[in-house]
């Protein structure tokens, strides 16, 4: 068991080690670099226009004159003693965009996963003890159409219904009045006031998808002999339920958490930047398109770390809960 | 289909959906919703222009009243009260600049909620602007200038008694500082801008007064320089008493204090504290603007009323009237939550200039009373809003030829139907055009906007078979001679929506003569335009080179092209001969005249009878070379304004040219109402 954990931690860091290589790489990839598109920007949007020798100055102070496989290992040694590193776009480390990002973020992830559930375990259970009844089939149709719709086109015709039936347009996370102000209650409310629409939108698609999961689960569940034999013994039909088939039907759900990890410090990104939300998706997004490497790849390193780690916990978990299933080398 | 395009669409959608709930009606594009008769889109003619005036004795002069005392904002006068600021006419220059608010003298207070994206346009004064008109150059933060009667030197005059943000006073120091210790420093500046036989001399004649002294006559240098952003804080002139601490000459401890802050070296330390082009992303930099940057994050940003802000209105009152400014950072290209932002209320203030496309107006008309906003609609100064470029250095060794066949690009010009442009695109507001220097520029001919824009496929025709690109078999395409069908990629400079339509509506036009258009809607990366490896460009936003005639000065090289530019650069600034060049491409012989001819347009007084005669060889050669083809011109620019934003002016132009809303003047807007 020792060793599997060992082994299994090697894999881990060789594996983060890959990612940081080809993230490192696929940024790069493009022709030209941050300046490129900065000086493409002044000149585009600034009408700036600067001479070659500025451009090499400008390569020259971010640092982008030096060999790749230097930048790469200058980014890799700070990452190893735990600094992320620089933005070159914002000239700030990091860590500090993160700090400003991370915390919405989770709150928004958070609150969505809370209401994905909420809604998604009593309707599926619904569905599945009313199996073809017209409820189901509403209930279906309405899941459906959840899973169909892509997010952030439902978040432009929310947007859009809301402003013009409500005269409020809930775009962002916070009003103008409040974003520059320490946390208050005003504050507090304000943001309140703001969660639903983004909670909604992100929830939705997993919503239908997780009612479809249940339903089925507990379908099989159901006509499963032990539930029978309780029914047989006189339990009460809801008691029943949520004792058993419910319990088991669940567990797909419960192991999901591992891996959402990342999706939580990531955030929805299409949805946030249609919604205009600060999390951290269009952060990265933004990193890529500028070429702003040690953003884009350190952000992109947290997030892998979060998937890899979130995985490795929920394989040692499985072994530790689960004796059917032995690591054990073969040879 | 981009992501960005298609949530564009899906919005438009949405708003079709919202027109046929309401009336039943079937959904209308918008780009059709308006097809006959021009709207009133600019409104009536401005009541009167903000107007400066120099020093209050100008202003005495003028209006024959002496300046009232002066008078400050409450929160200063508190703390002037408190003992933490000196008075207002100790902070103020000896001389301040006057300016006549354009409604009425304001009232201080408020917050004006922007979006951050082109926010240092509310922040940024130079030494020098144009009047709205563009024919003038007026001082702004400095006194005024005074050429030589022989153009070999300039002096520029300072304000006696003004201050950074932080109270030191501003001098000539502040910009010798950023010649001799920046421009003129190898670790700052490896390759200098002039040559060692090109250099001026900057003389200090008192505190506030530079010289400066050409080695040839350059009456062009103001006319060059009078942008807003030309001589200003970063370019021009810098804070050296709050900079010098990261300059390796003032401070021998340079490096190690960079190394402390997490830099590599002082140049980089220096680089990133004079923020030359960020100014307004770096917090407690001292500035000589109305508002000073106090906090910059990735959510927004922050300016704070400037204590020792230079200017005045005409009751004396100490400039800006609005407390502060907030910024909020939204995606760059995220017009659609920024327009939400507006009609939600939570944005005072949306410049439509390389934000609103023309095919946004008809939803924000409508929405104009419900979003509680104004539409502010200018002409647009660009020479052509839509601009056709072919590559004169395609990479195609078959297409060069053909591309660089006069008669080829004035087929194309011939196949291109101006009025369906107009349109479709620009709700008919515009007018057909070819890239050529606007109606009101002195030099202007009428000839040259309008060489070759009718709308002429037989014609068109005639020319390629001229050309010798024959059709195909069936008659559906032109042949190239290498018996391939002539198949052009046609990309876009923006990645824009309006330039994906201009696109489509080209490549049937073009279709009807026998030339197929591929199409590629993203954005053209940089590096494709400056290897010249593109085939055709639409650009939507006039690039480097379009308006610059307008004000004065005039490039000697394309906007493509750029191995031509190479190789004229060295020819023409570090005078090399042709055979020792090593860069770019040698260009054909009458682009090296032109070239000439612009070097030596340059060292004429503007307006004098010689330059005028020589920048209309130049564009007389210009206008007829079609390496750009233009489509339409004067095309709205719409700002969207807060119902409780007041002074916003009316301009007769606008553009990058006068420099965008700096021209509008932010520091005499105020609030009616301080809280939203």
């Amino acid at each position: 068991m020792l060793m599997y954990v060992v082994r299994r931690f090697a894999y881990m860091l060789l594996l983060l080690w890959l990612v940081s290589v080809g993230s490192f790489v696929l940024i790069q990839l493009p022709p030209g670099d941050y300046v490129t598109v900065l000086v493409a920007d002044m000149e585009m949007f600034q009408n700036i226009v600067l001479k070659p020798e500025d451009v090499e100055q400008l390569r020259r102070a971010y640092g982008l004159d030096r060999p790749l496989y230097v930048q790469y290992f200058a980014w890799m040694g700070r990452l190893v003693r735990g600094d992320l590193g620089n933005s070159i776009a914002y000239q700030r480390p990091v860590l500090e965009l993160l700090k400003e990002r991370v915390p919405m973020t989770v709150v928004i992830s958070v609150a969505a996963m809370a209401f994905v559930w909420a809604m998604a375990i009593p309707i599926g259970i619904y569905s599945a003890t009313h199996q073809y009844s017209l409820g189901d089939y509403v209930v279906t149709v309405i899941g459906f159409v959840g899973m169909a719709v892509p997010p952030f086109l439902l978040a432009l015709v929310v947007m859009y219904f809301g402003f013009r039936w409500f005269g409020f347009a809930p775009a962002g996370l916070l009003s103008a009045e409040y974003i520059a102000e320490p946390w208050s209650v005003g504050k507090l409310v304000d943001l309140l006031k703001h969660l639903p629409l983004p909670v909604i939108v992100t929830g939705i698609a997993g919503t239908a998808g997780l009612i479809r999961v249940l339903r089925a689960c507990l379908l099989d569940e159901l006509e499963q002999q032990y539930v029978v034999t309780a029914r047989a013994k006189g339990l009460s039909e809801g008691r029943l339920l949520m004792k058993y088939p419910v319990r088991v039907a669940v567990n797909p759900l419960v192991s999901t958490i591992g891996w959402s990890l990342a999706g939580i410090v990531s955030g929805s990104t299409i949805i946030s930047i249609v919604l205009n939300l600060p999390t951290t998706g269009p952060l990265l997004l933004d990193a890529v398109l500028k070429q702003d490497m040690e953003l884009a790849g350190s952000i992109i390193m947290v997030l892998s770390g979060l998937t890899v780690l979130g995985t490795y916990l929920s394989d040692i978990l499985l072994v530790l809960v689960d004796p059917r299933i032995r690591y054990e080398s073969q040879t | 289909m981009t992501a960005r395009r298609f949530v564009g669409a899906a919005l438009l959608g949405a708003v079709a959906l919202g027109i046929l709930c309401r009336n039943a009606a079937p959904p209308v594009p918008p780009s059709l919703a308006v097809s006959t008769g021009k709207p009133d889109i600019y409104g009536s003619a401005p009541a009167a222009d903000v107007q400066v005036y120099t020093t209050p004795a100008a202003f005495t002069h003028a209006s024959g009243a002496p300046l009232p005392p002066y008078g400050e904002a409450p929160e200063l006068a508190d703390r002037v009260a408190r003992g933490e600021l000196p008075p207002v006419a100790a902070r103020l220059p000896e001389a301040p600049l006057v300016v006549r608010p354009y409604e009425s003298v304001g009232r201080y207070g408020g917050t004006l909620r922007v979006d951050a994206y082109q926010w240092r346009g509310y922040l940024h004064h130079g030494l020098f602007r144009r009047n709205s008109e563009g024919d003038e150059i007026i001082p702004d933060l400095s006194e005024g200038y005074a050429y030589s009667a022989d153009y070999r030197s300039l002096t520029i005059h300072l304000r006696r008694g003004m201050r950074w943000s932080d109270g030191a006073p501003f001098t000539v120091e502040d910009i010798l500082f950023v010649w001799e210790d920046e421009i003129w420093n190898p670790a700052l500046t490896p390759v200098p801008p002039y040559s060692d036989k090109d250099r001026p001399q900057y003389v200090a004649v008192d505190d506030y007064t530079l010289r400066i002294d050409f080695s040839r006559p350059r009456p062009d240098w103001m006319a060059a320089m009078s942008h807003p952003f030309s001589l200003s804080q970063g370019v021009f002139f810098n804070p050296k008493h709050h900079l010098k601490r990261w300059h390796a000459a003032y401070n021998p401890d340079a490096d190690e204090l960079a190394r402390s802050e997490g830099f590599g070296d002082w140049t980089q330390a220096y680089t990133f504290h004079a923020a030359k082009l960020k100014l307004e992303e770096r917090p407690g930099l001292p500035t000589l603007n109305p508002w000073v940057v106090t906090a910059f994050n990735s959510s927004y940003g922050m300016a704070e009323r400037n204590p020792y802000f230079s200017q005045v209105d005409t009751h004396g009152n100490q400039l800006p009237y609005i407390d502060r400014i907030l910024a909020l950072r939204t995606k760059a290209d995220q017009t659609q939550a920024k327009i939400m932002q507006m009609l939600g209320g939570e944005l005072d203030h949306l410049p439509g200039f390389s934000e609103l496309s023309v095919d946004e107006y008809p939803f924000l008309k409508e929405s104009e009373a419900i979003g509680g906003y104004r539409i502010v609609a200018f002409p647009s100064s660009m020479m052509s809003a839509m601009t056709l470029s072919l590559n004169p250095l395609v990479p195609d060794p078959v297409l060069r030829p053909i591309f660089n066949d006069i008669r080829f690009r004035q087929a194309l010009s011939l196949a291109i139907d101006r009025d369906a442009i107009n349109e479709m695109v620009y709700l008919g507001l515009g007018e057909p055009r070819q890239e050529t220097p606007l109606p009101l520029v002195s030099f202007s001919r009428p000839e040259w906007g309008s060489y070759l824009t009718e709308y002429d496929p037989d014609r068109a025709n005639a020319l390629l078979d001229d050309a010798g690109l024959a059709w195909d078999r069936r008659r559906r395409v032109r042949l190239r001679p290498d018996g391939r069908p002539l198949d052009l990629l046609i990309e876009s400079g923006h990645g824009s929506q309006i330039e994906a339509y201009v696109q489509e509506l080209l490549a049937g036009q073009f279709s009807r003569v026998g030339v197929k258009l591929t199409m590629e809607s993203e954005k053209m990366s940089h590096h494709r335009l400056q290897e010249d490896l593109f085939e055709l460009l639409v650009c939507d936003n006039g690039g480097p080179a379009m308006e610059l005639c307008f004000a004065g000065g005039e490039p000697y090289f394309l906007n493509q092209g750029y191995g031509w530019n190479r190789w004229l650069t060295q020819w023409i600034e570090a005078g090399e001969p042709p055979e020792r060049i090593q860069v770019g491409v040698e260009p054909p012989e009458e682009w090296k005249r032109l070239a000439l001819w612009i070097d030596e347009a340059r060292t004429l007084p503007a307006g004098s009878p010689e330059w005028v005669d020589l920048k209309q060889r130049i564009w007389d050669f210009r206008s007829q070379s079609l390496w750009h083809i233009g489509t339409v011109y004067r095309v709205p620019i719409f700002d969207l304004v807060g119902a409780r934003v007041r002074n916003f002016p009316k301009l007769p132009w606008y553009g990058w040219s006068t420099g965008a809303h700096v021209m509008t003047h932010p520091e005499q807007w105020y609030l009616e109402t301080p809280r939203p």
